[in-house]
């Protein structure tokens, strides 16, 4: 039964065809997003900070040998890793809306690729972000690279988040009946992530948190 | 000028093993002065009797491990005992024991004078030399004279210590002497002449080393390119002729030109790069380059090399990796939500053995 149920969720989420994107595959194959967690966050990232400090260190020497910055580059290197992420985050989101009164099994499963996306999209802005700033002699200035609804995204992503914690503590199920509170305690890094990130994440966190135990009191 | 170089260091070597004995000190640069005659002999005057420890500051250092030695352990230690066996700590009344004593020092110390023969340029050794020799020639003077040699020699002492420099016999004098040779022995000076004949003689088989290697290289380039060793050397040096000077001037020069008929930058930069290795592997290493060329060891050449090689090695990287990405996603783009239309190519295996660097 509980087998059967987890297979279903994955055939949904699995469809290796002709014709799928590149975010569905990674989405369906737990090792490949491990390994692109891994990449852009350790290899990408030293190579973008070397690259940074040669350009900053060597500038005078760059204006006097005429060369060229890495803008081009580095431009299209930092904004991968954020675009994946946010397309990351929209799979999931678009999935989760299509799911309606779901087993607790998969809010579970949910909540936990949830846990996942939102954590890596807000550390990949948290560091790239820190990429972009420019530096006082004017030798690095790159332009945004992060999508313009990438916030919004990260912060739909969270109230979905919330809806599924809600669901959670709707089910009744009789082993979190008394640990309600450690359901909502569970999540508190990730909340602090998004309010950290993104603007207006704080608030969101606020109001969610206030509206959950609101329903948990009126119980 | 030689003379007072050695004359405060012989003090110095003295000096620590006679507190009962300190008129003795005088006794070594008023020979000093015997023997050169024009080495002004004032600072030893009578009235000066305790100059000589108002030692140049220079000889502090020579002072303070001198110091380090005291007299009671020269004469107690077991170690020291068993160096000199046949010399008890001399008591000073006792002169008629002398005569002995110093027969066996003449003895063991004219049977091994190799330590002082070895030719050193080092100025220490050299000044430790001198006190050999001249406590040689000395010896030799001992050894041919008789008593009345003893006397004019204690007359001329006595014009300069009025105190009690004149009950010292000779042999009195010669064991001083053989103690502050004896001194300069524990205090590693010998060993340090040692050290400095190893130093050259590695030197020099380094400098031979040096040679090899580079018959080697030059071998190994002549039969790479199936040439004879001589014809491959003339070649070399005729390259470096023509070559080397031009392409330092070249990257002295170099500046990126932006202009639409010349190709990328990334192309000008390795084109000047590749030149650089060309004329680099002219030579064995890279000192031997900056030897030959010495333009190319200042900063302003170096700098601009190393700017040249960073530059390109980043923009290579981030270039292969923008291209692991773009193999990764399929997409020339990196469009990760674009439909995949060669999916075939790129199986989950595929996937991750692009990735399986990291």
């Amino acid at each position: 039964m509980v087998c059967t149920v987890l297979i279903a969720y994955w055939q949904s989420l699995i469809f290796i065809e002709e014709g799928t994107s590149f975010v569905e595959r990674v989405l369906k194959e737990e090792t490949i997003q491990r390994t692109f967690e891994k990449g852009s966050l350790t290899t990408v990232h030293a190579l973008i900070a070397s690259a940074r400090d040669t350009q900053v260190n060597l500038a005078p020497m760059f204006r006097d040998l005429n060369l060229p910055t890495f803008e081009e580059e580095l431009v299209q290197l930092i904004s991968f890793p954020t675009r994946l992420a946010h397309a990351l985050l929209r799979s999931r989101l678009d999935y989760a809306r299509r799911v309606t009164d779901p087993d607790v099994l998969i809010i579970d499963q949910m909540l936990d690729d949830f846990r996942l996306a939102i954590g890596l999209a807000c550390t990949l802005k948290r560091q790239y972000e820190a990429f972009l700033l420019p530096d006082p002699g004017g030798n690095w200035n790159l332009p945004g690279c992060i999508n313009q609804d990438y916030d919004e995204t990260l912060l739909d992503t969270l109230k979905m988040f919330f809806k599924f914690i809600h669901w959670k503590l709707k089910s009744g199920t009789k082993d979190i009946y008394f640990r309600e509170t450690e359901v909502l305690e569970a999540q508190w890094a990730t909340f602090n992530d998004v309010s950290m990130v993104v603007e207006g994440g704080a608030t969101l966190v606020a109001e969610q948190i206030w509206f959950v135990s609101s329903f948990l009191d009126r119980r | 000028m030689l003379v007072t170089a050695s004359g405060p260091r012989l003090l110095l070597y003295t000096r620590p093993y006679m507190p009962r004995h300190i008129p003795t000190l005088y006794s070594h640069p008023e020979r000093d002065n015997g023997v050169n005659e024009n080495d002004p002999g004032d600072q030893w005057s009578s009235t000066a009797a305790h100059a000589p420890f108002g030692t140049p500051p220079a000889m502090s250092s020579l002072k303070l491990r001198a110091k380090q030695r005291s007299p009671t352990a020269f004469a107690t230690s077991p170690g020291n005992a068993l160096i000199t066996p046949p010399i008890p700590p001399p008591p000073p009344s006792s002169s008629s024991r002398y005569s002995d004593v110093y027969a066996q020092f003449v003895r063991r110390y004219r049977s091994r004078p190799a330590p002082f023969e070895d030719p050193r340029d080092d100025p220490e050794v050299t000044a430790l030399r001198r006190v050999g020799q001249f406590w040689e020639d000395d010896s030799d003077e001992e050894l041919a004279r008789n008593g009345a040699d003893f006397d004019s020699r204690d007359r001329h002492s006595f014009h300069f210590d009025t105190d009690n420099i004149e009950h010292l016999s000779i042999e009195q004098r010669e064991r001083l002497e053989w103690q502050s040779m004896l001194a300069s022995v524990l205090d590693g000076d010998v060993l340090k002449s040692e050290k400095s004949r190893i130093q050259v003689a590695l030197q020099k088989s380094a400098n031979a080393g040096n040679n090899r290697h580079l018959d080697i290289w030059l071998g190994i380039r002549a039969k790479l390119r199936g040439r004879p060793v001589q014809e491959e050397r003339r070649i070399l040096e005729e390259r470096k002729l023509h070559l080397v000077d031009r392409v330092v001037g070249e990257i002295m020069q170099f500046r990126v030109q932006h202009a639409p008929g010349f190709p990328s930058a990334f192309h000008q930069v390795n084109v000047v790069l590749q030149h650089l290795d060309k004329i680099q592997s002219f030579y064995p290493n890279l000192k031997a380059f900056h030897l030959d060329k010495p333009a190319t060891a200042l900063p302003e050449f170096q700098t601009r090399c190393d700017t040249l090689i960073t530059w390109t090695t980043i923009l290579g990287s981030l270039r292969q990796q923008l291209t692991i990405f773009r193999k990764w996603t399929g997409s020339e783009t990196l469009d990760v939500t674009a439909p995949s239309s060669e999916h075939g190519v790129y199986s989950v295996n595929s996937l991750l053995a692009v990735f399986d660097f990291y």
